[in-house]
């Protein structure tokens, strides 16, 4: 099933929960819910750099090393 | 080449799904897996710069995040800003990788290798950070 489902489900969830006086158990539940969806924003930009590398080929070192400094520049907070 | 198998399959598991399987399947050479090893911490690179700006993680994830981002950019003689760190793990792993595209000898197959194996591992507690940022 799309995970987006799980999602939006656990997200109908966590007002229940606060409203059954479980705000712990809400807590959890956001929480699965962030580490869910970073694990999904990862996985998304892994299939980009499949696709990239099917259209345009294997990247090279110094293109890879461009985007990491830009990722460093934007980390600094 | 067993060991990058190893290695990058132990990866794999941690960061679980499908396209992230598709993109180490597609490396076949020592050169390719390093490559893929650099997309994924930068695929995680860019997770942690959001989460860094998201108002709902706490300021305490968020200082791990950049603790565990900064030691796979950052060599410990780098002291300044992440902005400026160029001789960290993933650098050193990209040396080695040209090393080894450009010479393909068992000296500098070892030293891919090496670097290869340093950076997963940070990299493997980097996305542990994240599932544990909120």
């Amino acid at each position: 099933m799309d995970p987006v489902f799980w999602i939006l489900l656990a997200k109908a969830l966590v007002p229940s929960l606060v409203s059954l006086g479980k705000p712990e158990l809400a807590g959890v539940l956001n929480d699965a819910i962030a580490a869910f969806k970073a694990g999904k924003n990862i996985d998304d930009a892994m299939k980009e750099f499949v696709a990239r590398w099917e259209a345009e080929g294997e990247p090279s070192f110094d293109s890879i090393e461009k985007a990491r400094q830009d990722i460093q520049a934007r980390i600094d907070g | 080449m067993k060991k990058f198998i190893i290695g990058l399959f132990a990866l794999a598991m941690v960061a679980g799904c499908t396209g992230t399987r598709t993109l180490y399947k597609k490396a076949e050479t020592p050169t390719q897996y390093a490559k893929v090893v650099l997309l994924h911490h930068n695929a995680v690179g860019e997770e942690v710069a959001n989460l860094l700006v998201d108002p709902t993680v706490s300021v305490g994830s968020k200082d791990t995040l950049r603790k565990a981002y900064r030691v796979t950019v950052c060599d410990k003689t780098e002291t300044g800003p992440i902005a400026t760190c160029r001789i960290g793990p993933s650098y050193q792993l990209t040396a080695a990788g040209k090393a080894y595209e450009a010479v393909k000898d068992a000296e500098t197959e070892e030293q891919l290798q090496a670097a290869l194996n340093t950076l997963v591992s940070l990299l493997t507690n980097v996305i542990t950070a994240i599932k544990g940022a909120h």
